[in-house]
């Protein structure tokens, strides 16, 4: 662990006695994400060639600026 | 007023399947613009700049790279990103339908090529009135940290195992300062190119080519009233100095908690999301002084939201920032392959060991010099899979990672491709992402209309109307007939369309460059005694 990471702060803005609130945020929030990684594995699914190392050395670039 | 350059990657297969060497595949896409979009040749003969006010041309390493028209907002700077690669896409799409040759071209709006350890770059630029040099100490913290926002998201390069970036980028970044581009790419680049007479241009080359509209955004938003601040005089990054500047960007880019505290100068360490912090609440505190854009408030609106999700928890911004939602891509797919951040870790130090052996092994055949060709790269890569074939029991879960990270690199170039077969537009479709903004809208106006203010605006409508007329020529900073008559850009804000007379020929038939550059430059004032030799008597 590296001792000069900071402890996990407060979330900002937390408004006071609405625990409920809160927890609503939070269930929305994960709903969210849940709902972000479904699509996003469909979507890798559809998205991805049969070979990726083959997909790679055929898009191999040289340096810009 | 800002812009952006984007340079993009290419590439293409031939209906055989066989792949389509990058220089001709630039070529074409290049030629396609030239037959299909209204334009006029660059002055410099520098690809061409097109009737939106942009500038669409083939850069260092075969990369297409397209700007944007010089914006005075960050809406303005998102369309015209927008525009650009759709202007660009279609390019690649017309260049398959018309040839049969071809069997695909695909653009992709990426920074790093794994593979061969290379980069390219999305460039900015802003208009000032000091010189670069002079943003440095009071810039600097903010182009380091910026990234929790701004980062494209991906691998860091500079391992053989699977460690995640907010920013891929930082580890090609290599000095504080620099004049130079491509070998030692700075944070702060202090290349002095002002594109007009009277003010300054700030050219920063740090940052990544975002698919997420907030991501632009916030990244020119935030960075105009910085600059704005420190042009005016104000110590918008006082006692903000890093220790190491580009070691921290790494330090942030590598730190997907956003907890890594960075030391600075005055003794004390602070992370990222306070850095941001304390850059806002400087730019809140000027919101009414007179250098603030009229939009200034709205910026520190979202730029206050976004540090409040990203405190309160990065995957708050799984769907509306690049790294976030790539982080999330490669965690469900590494979860799909069964593995834990345990046994990732376990891997990678594996890895990093057969790493070194590979490189001193590639090293051996190259002579001792330095890894740089794209071929002593791929060598290297060859040697590892060999090492790991020869692991014994670690072979296995080795090699299995090694194709693991194979599928997450072809992730992350897919979710930079242009077009609807692309990751990112497969997720837009999903409904899932919430990166756009209110505003960002009518991208097919602006692919073909330039901006509504300043010199973009007259150069655009010059370009339309004079669109494929050999005899006239367009650059940043005029649009020139081959008799000299021009068309005097120099003024960013000039909104008047004013043809005057230089009584010398534009520019000669198969003349250098670097006379014809010095015509452009004796335009609008009175030429120095030996330019005016020059210009009357002798070539180069």
């Amino acid at each position: 662990m590296n001792t000069r990471q900071r402890p996990r702060s407060t979330p900002a803005r937390m408004p006071a006695g609405s625990d409920s609130a809160d927890s609503d945020v939070l269930q929305e929030a994960r709903a969210a994400l849940e709902g972000l990684a479904r699509a996003g594995q469909d979507a890798i699914d559809q998205a991805l060639s049969q070979n990726s190392q083959q997909f790679l050395a055929s898009n191999r670039q040289q340096g810009g600026q | 007023m800002f812009g952006m350059e984007s340079e993009l990657a290419v590439s293409g297969s031939f209906a055989n399947g066989a792949v389509v060497p990058r220089d001709m595949l630039a070529r074409w896409l290049m030629r396609m613009g030239s037959e299909t979009l209204p334009h006029l040749q660059g002055f410099d003969d520098n690809g061409i700049f097109l009737a939106n006010g942009a500038r669409f041309y083939v850069d260092a390493g075969f990369h297409p790279e397209m700007t944007t028209p010089e914006c005075t907002n960050p809406w303005d700077v998102v369309r015209y990103q927008l525009a650009g690669e759709a202007i660009l896409n279609r390019l690649a799409t017309l260049t398959v339908e018309r040839h049969d040759a071809f069997r695909d071209v695909l653009l992709f709006k990426s920074n790093v090529d794994y593979q061969s350890g290379t980069t390219w770059g999305c460039h900015e630029s802003y208009l000032c009135h000091n010189e670069p040099a002079f943003f440095h100490q009071q810039l600097l913290p903010h182009l380091v940290t910026r990234s929790i926002y701004t980062g494209a998201g991906g691998l860091v390069p500079a391992v053989a195992g699977i460690e995640f970036a907010l920013t891929p980028r930082a580890w090609f970044i290599t000095t504080e300062v620099s004049s130079n581009s491509t070998d030692m790419r700075p944070l702060l680049h202090l290349r002095d190119d002002p594109l007009n007479r009277s003010c300054s241009r700030l050219h920063l080359i740090c940052g990544d080519n975002a698919r997420a509209h907030l991501a632009t955004w916030l990244r020119f938003g935030t960075t105009a009233l910085v600059v704005a601040m420190i042009d005016a005089g104000l110590q918008a990054g006082e006692g903000l100095q890093l220790r190491q500047p580009v070691k921290a960007m790494r330090r942030v880019a590598a730190d997907t908690s956003l907890r890594m505290c960075l030391p600075l100068l005055v003794g004390r360490a602070m992370t990222a999301l306070d850095v941001q912090r304390l850059y806002l609440e400087r730019a809140e505190a000027h919101l009414r002084d007179a250098f603030m854009p009229p939009w200034a408030p709205e910026v520190c609106n979202r730029w206050r939201q976004t540090l409040d999700a990203l405190e309160a928890s990065p995957e708050q911004c799984a769907r509306s920032l690049d790294w976030a939602m790539k982080l999330e891509l490669f965690r469900g797919r590494l979860s799909r392959h069964g593995y834990s951040l345990t046994q990732l870790a376990a891997c990678n130090r594996s890895l990093a060991r057969l790493a070194g052996q590979a490189r001193r092994a590639a090293q051996l055949r190259a002579g001792h010099a330095e890894l740089r060709t794209l071929d002593q790269t791929q060598q290297m890569r060859e040697e590892l899979r060999r090492l790991v074939d020869e692991c014994g029991s670690e072979r296995t879960a080795l090699r299995k990672l090694l194709d693991v990270k194979d599928e997450l690199l072809e992730i992350d170039a897919r979710f930079s491709q242009l077009g609807d077969e692309s990751l990112f537009a497969r997720l837009e479709r999903s409904g899932e992402l919430r990166h756009q903004l209110p505003g960002v809208d009518n991208i097919e106006h602006a692919m073909e209309h330039p901006p509504l203010l300043g010199r973009a605006r007259v150069r655009g409508e010059l370009i339309r109307r004079l669109s494929g007329d050999p005899n006239h020529r367009a650059g940043w900073q005029c649009v020139i007939h081959r008799d000299g008559r021009y068309v005097d850009l120099e003024e960013p804000f000039t909104d008047a369309e004013v043809w005057s007379e230089t009584g010398r020929p534009g520019w000669l038939p198969d003349e250098p460059l670097a006379m014809r550059r010095l015509r452009r430059r004796a335009l609008t004032g009175t030429p120095p005694d030996l330019l005016q030799r020059i210009l009357d008597g002798t070539r180069l």
